[in-house]
């Protein structure tokens, strides 16, 4: 019996090789995707030159680009998340789509992909872009829960209600959802996170030494410094600045990312003398039987360098 | 008397007819369908024809006033219309206030019972790239730094996750296949070598692997994905020998001192024997898909297989010159494809396996008896395991979406670290001769270095100065 006599379809035996999506792929395609030689290059330059920020209705063009990419270049996660980011970004300041239902959903998308999506979220907020959608607010909140901020996620509920954000039935669901969730977890607690080691061992604390007071007649030249102090210690709201560019991922961690170097300079460690270099390696403890073609053709002069043969 | 022995041979008739109608030695994956059936039926309480109404779902008493009510309403004769149809009006109000407007006779299926209030779907975290479970932390003695230590360009390097690209051999060198070439770096001095080159049509280079051992560590065996395997003597760089015996590609390779096993996409292992002429000494058939992952077990007695049909299935090395060989242990527990396998260097007999984007699972198997001995979900697509060789602790490299290796403490597998810098799946890990850095090959086309096993204890006096000596070539 040969497994080859039933074969699997061609999305089957490559399904590793396809993101995770969470709407599902279209089969039709995954098998065109994984096929003898898919040849969509003519369809992606089409698709590019279509983008555009001008025009009656540029974010048609980035929707379809963005669901065509999902769903045809199913190993290349990478492709689409960088085409949202240019359209989040080429239409941050367009007072049209600021409640559009699809604008909102590429920030949506871009922000399932980012580690820490409560900068983006704040961005969008001081933006203004989906205030009015229960999407925006239910993503928010769901994600403030997941990290631990639950005070936060309760706030944003009851902020989206107040906005009247759309459509309602889904924020009311959404914050249902939650409570019920809070009750639950304050019945069953998590186990606490463990501390750090070092921090928690037992040292004699120095007391901080009390430093004189200096007296202003002893200061002399130098006025001592005033600080205003609030009695009633009213938190001072200062205007904060407009929030010019959100900026792109790649942007954000360029100096957190390390680039590649040129393999001839990343020599590892030192080479240990004990250690078989190729050059110095012992035969196998067993004969290879050299195919006969193998053996007539004369073997190429190595052209090595010099530090092979050490 | 002879009535008895007239009974027995009629019974011993019906065994042999029975017998020979339902044969039981026919092996078939295939469920019969009088057994399908069966379960169908004692599984589901709702019946699965449409034409069928259930009658758990039917409210008999609304279905007997729809049909009643419609029988009357044709018989009153002998009144006005207004009165008729105020009298409708009231009936309609009456309906609509009492009754479910919606309601029919005959009902056909039974919503599923809504999700208990607050629950979040788990599979969330498949489709998301933050990790929301909350998993157990444990401490680490000893310092691992967060950031690779050297990152390389591996340009053109293939982004599939059935290939195994990458390997380290005992002489401190690391071949990678790049398309159809295979390039050999020397870790210790940073000297390139391009080994080889296919040049017939597109065909690519599938799979390496070295010779392991100290002894014949410049031997490299490369599979094709025209099916052959090749064996290349690096030093000389020349090809030994050109192996056939596979109708697919190349995928894994596989080395057990002289005896080198190799599996691809036609579903079958094939053991070659290189140091004779007919290499191909004996043959593992089992798997139904792709085999993406194969590995011997240090001591050589078993040989470890994962494939796309989510089985690991184990093979004796006894019977490796045995033609269609059968599998010791099948292993169903996976509900993905099974690359990632890793024998453990400290404990005999413990294999650990890693699941694809549907299972996301690491499971620990004792291989000789076949049995599960933990497992644990690790939110994402496991590419590949590597044991420390040091410490009682296994790495996992893993894909969308973020792309992390993550280094658990065994056998609590509680995780320890999440080594994060790769922005495209890791493709697969291998681990250096002094069994200190761990080298990962991600589909951003990097290779990225890690020292995330810790330095060889024997070293102890003279590591701080060989640290010392590292951050100088680093500056430099």
């Amino acid at each position: 019996m040969s497994a080859l006599d039933t074969e699997a379809p061609a999305w089957e035996t490559s399904k590793e090789n396809a993101a995770p999506r969470k709407k599902g792929r279209d089969v039709a395609k995954l098998n065109r995707a994984f096929g003898a030689a898919p040849d969509d290059d003519a369809a992606i330059r089409h698709h590019e030159a279509a983008l555009s920020t001008e025009g009656d209705d540029p974010l048609q063009a980035f929707t379809t680009y963005a669901a065509y990419l999902e769903q045809h270049r199913p190993t290349d996660a990478l492709a689409a998340f960088e085409l949202r980011e240019r359209c989040c970004r080429a239409f941050r300041d367009d007072e049209r789509y600021k409640n559009d239902a699809r604008y909102v959903q590429m920030w949506l998308d871009y922000a399932d992909n980012l580690q820490d999506p409560d900068d983006l979220f704040k961005f969008m907020k001081k933006k203004k872009v989906g205030l009015q959608s229960a999407a925006f607010w239910c993503a928010w909140a769901l994600r403030s829960e997941e990290r631990g901020h639950v005070k936060n996620a309760a706030e944003l509920y009851k902020k989206g209600l107040e906005k009247g954000a759309l459509p309602t039935e889904m924020l009311t669901a959404k914050q249902a959802a939650f409570e019920a969730r809070a009750v639950d977890r304050e019945r069953n607690p998590p186990p606490p996170r463990p501390r750090p080691r070092g921090l928690t061992a037992q040292r004699p604390s120095r007391a901080p030494t009390q430093q004189p007071q200096s007296t202003p007649a002893a200061s002399g030249t130098t006025p001592a410094l005033e600080i205003f102090v609030d009695e009633g210690l009213r938190p001072v709201t200062a205007p904060v600045d407009d929030w010019p560019d959100f900026g792109s991922l790649r942007e954000r961690a360029k100096e957190n990312t390390r680039g590649p170097t040129p393999w001839t300079e990343a020599a590892l460690s030192a080479p240990k003398t004990s250690a078989p270099t190729l050059a110095s390696a012992a035969p196998p403890a067993f004969d290879v039987f050299v195919d006969d073609d193998c053996v007539a053709a004369p073997a190429p002069a190595p052209d090595a360098p010099t530090t092979l043969r050490d | 008397m002879s009535a008895m022995k007239a009974l027995r041979d009629k019974n011993a008739d019906l065994a042999d007819l029975e017998k020979i109608l339902n044969p039981t030695d026919v092996k078939s994956s295939v469920m019969p369908r009088w057994q399908r059936k069966a379960l169908q039926r004692s599984d589901s309480s709702t019946s699965n024809d449409r034409f069928i109404p259930t009658r758990s779902a039917i409210d008999f008493d609304q279905a007997g006033h729809v049909m009643s009510s419609s029988e009357n309403s044709s018989s009153s004769e002998g009144e006005s219309d207004e009165s008729k149809e105020a009298r409708q009006v009231h009936a309609d109000r009456l309906k609509a206030g009492l009754l479910d407007a919606e309601s029919r006779v005959l009902a056909y299926k039974q919503k599923a019972p809504a999700p208990k209030a607050g629950y979040v779907n788990s599979l969330k975290v498949l489709y998301t790239a933050h990790g929301s479970q909350q998993v157990r932390k444990a401490k680490s003695t000893r310092h691992i730094p967060s950031a690779p230590s050297r990152v390389l360009d591996a340009p053109d390097l293939l982004d599939d996750y059935y290939l195994n690209l990458t390997s380290w051999g005992a002489n401190n060198c690391v071949a990678v296949a790049l398309g159809p070439t295979v390039y050999v770096w020397n870790a210790g001095t940073g000297a390139i070598t391009e080994l080889l080159t296919l040049d017939e049509g597109d065909d690519y280079v599938c799979s390496v692997s070295w010779l392991p051992g100290e002894t014949g560590a410049g031997h490299l065996a490369v599979g094709t994905s025209a099916g052959s395997t090749e064996l290349w003597d690096v030093a000389a760089s020349r090809a030994l020998r050109r192996m056939d015996g596979h109708a697919a590609r190349v995928s894994c390779l596989a080395w057990n001192g002289h005896c080198l096993s190799s599996a691809g996409r036609d579903a079958t292992i094939v053991h070659h024997d290189v140091r004779i002429r007919d290499h191909a000494t004996g043959s593992c058939v089992g798997h139904q898909q792709e085999i993406c992952g194969l590995s011997w077990s240090p001591d050589g007695t078993t040989l470890a297989s994962g494939a796309n049909d989510n089985c690991v299935m184990l093979w004796s090395a006894a019977q490796t010159g045995v033609r269609s060989q059968a599998p010791a242990h099948s292993l169903t527990d996976h509900t993905a494809a099974v690359k990632a396998l890793a024998w453990s260097p400290h404990d005999r007999h413990v294999l650990a396996s890693g699941g694809g984007t549907a299972d996301r699972c690491i499971k620990l198997w004792n291989a000789s008896t076949g049995i599960n001995l933990n497992s644990v979900d690790t939110g994402s697509q496991v590419c590949a395991l590597a044991w420390n060789p040091r410490e009682k602790e296994l790495l996992s490299g893993h894909g969308y979406a973020e792309n992390q290796l993550s280094l658990w403490k065994y056998p609590a597998m509680a995780r320890v670290k999440d080594l994060k810098g790769h922005t495209g799946r890791v493709l697969a890990l291998c681990t250096s001769p002094d069994g200190s850095t761990v080298l990962s090959a991600g589909a951003d086309e990097t290779l990225r270095f890690w020292d995330c096993f810790g330095t060889a204890p024997a070293k102890k006096g003279k590591s701080r100065a060989a640290a010392l000596s590292k951050g100088v070539v680093c500056i430099r």
